[in-house]
């Protein structure tokens, strides 16, 4: 399973600029192509929201997260969770990270 | 001490070590709700005032743990340091069972935990310390490590331990664990004087909370009215006896003293807006030893905070 932080739970969404605070997580199963929306309880929380976020994902069995920013907590227990960042340069839509995924 | 742990001062009660009723001391938070009006100024200024020119026991707490400044205004002897720890859980992953009841019960949500990857451990910036998860676990799999949070320094001013300082340490967030453990070592028979962080949160409440008298600092600017409401509004809900000082008159704005007399506010002494008080602060030196003038509004504040 990937994640990817987007703004709206919409497929026409943008990817959005935060990790652990962005609204929702589209989740992408690269196996059988679904696709799914969490909404990120987490979001407001006002502190500790990384490691949280990270913990949700490893429940839903991501392996593998695209974002524009990971704060320092956050990094470490994906790190330590098997989930592997890969760190977006530039605004893109989620279908934009879709397609290349789908490549 | 009874039965808490070690670090956990959060749950002791005041222990001041001069409850004897025959040495009762006066002590007196100096806060501010806006940061920069001058309450490390006046604080330097009353204790050299009292020590120096009365010659009375006094002694000064810097309470401003994220960043404690009165020591540039000292020349002072440092004679002691302590560390101030927190408890910090740590799990060993072969005897948990992976219950969740440590994950459940942790209000901080410092606990991460995945049961299918056998992964368990503790967010060591998010814990507080408060010991919930080790009394929970069934298993026994939780000890505990001392984790530096802080430290309290001990000075020689005029007598020994007249100036104390606590210092939070880079990183961390827990500034009232530190200012209640600081607290703790108070023990002048004389005055205390509590220099307090800016603002209104827990930190100054934790300081205002050991306090018989506030002095609250201000500006006449629309900032300085507008933090002074939130801190007065504090200091009534708490129930302290409370009075203002009003550093840099002459810039003045009206609504300051409009609320002032509306409120019933006491104004205990209005320190003027003046290039030579700039100059002085920036070389270090203490008002009140510096320009009459201010030793003898500490002297009329002293006396209004006794009456």
């Amino acid at each position: 399973m990937i994640a990817i932080p987007v703004k709206k739970a919409d497929k026409s969404s943008e990817m959005d600029d935060r990790f652990a605070r962005c609204p929702f997580f589209c989740l992408f199963n690269p196996e059988t192509g679904k696709i799914d929306f969490e909404e990120n309880t987490a979001a407001m929380a006002p502190e500790g929201v990384g490691p949280r976020v990270a913990e949700f994902l490893a429940t839903k069995g991501v392996k593998q997260v695209f974002s524009r920013e990971v704060g320092p907590k956050a990094s470490r227990i994906l790190d330590k969770l098997g989930i592997r960042v890969e760190m977006v340069n530039g605004h893109y839509t989620l279908q934009d990270i879709l397609n290349m995924l789908n490549q | 001490m009874g039965t808490y742990r070690k670090g956990n001062a959060f749950y002791k009660k005041s222990n001041r070590k001069n409850d004897d009723p025959g040495h009762r001391n006066m002590i007196i938070a100096i806060t501010s709700g806006k940061g920069g009006t001058g309450k490390t100024t006046l604080a330097v200024s009353l204790f050299h005032y009292l020590a120096e020119a009365k010659n009375e026991p006094v002694q000064l707490v810097d309470c401003d743990v994220e960043e404690p400044n009165c020591a540039l205004f000292l020349q002072t002897e440092k004679t002691g340091e302590h560390r101030v720890d927190i408890r910090i859980p740590v799990i060993n992953p072969e005897a948990c069972t992976f219950c969740g009841k440590c994950h459940e019960i942790c209000a901080f949500q410092a606990v991460i935990m995945l049961p299918p990857a056998s992964f368990i451990e503790v967010v060591e910036e998010q814990c507080h310390g408060c010991g919930a998860c080790s009394y929970v676990c069934p298993e026994h799999a939780i000890t505990e490590n001392d984790r530096e949070i802080g430290k309290i320094s001990f000075f020689r001013y005029r007598e020994p331990d007249d100036f104390l300082e606590g210092r939070l340490k880079v990183g961390s967030a827990l500034q009232t664990r530190v200012i209640r453990e600081l607290l703790e070592q108070v023990n002048s028979r004389g005055t205390v004087l509590l220099d307090a962080p800016p603002g209104a949160s827990c930190p100054v409440v934790a300081v205002i909370s050991q306090a018989d008298y506030v002095l609250m600092v201000t500006e006449p600017t629309p900032y300085g009215l507008n933090d002074l409401q939130i801190m007065v509004e504090t200091v009534r809900q708490i129930g302290k006896k409370a009075g203002v000082v009003v550093n840099r008159t002459g810039l003045d704005y009206a609504p300051l003293y409009a609320y002032l007399q509306q409120e019933n506010i006491p104004v205990l002494a209005a320190i003027p807006f003046h290039r030579k008080y700039a100059e002085a602060y920036a070389e270090g030196m203490i008002l009140s030893e510096a320009f009459p003038e201010i030793r003898e509004m500490m002297q009329s504040i002293v006396k209004a905070i006794g009456s």
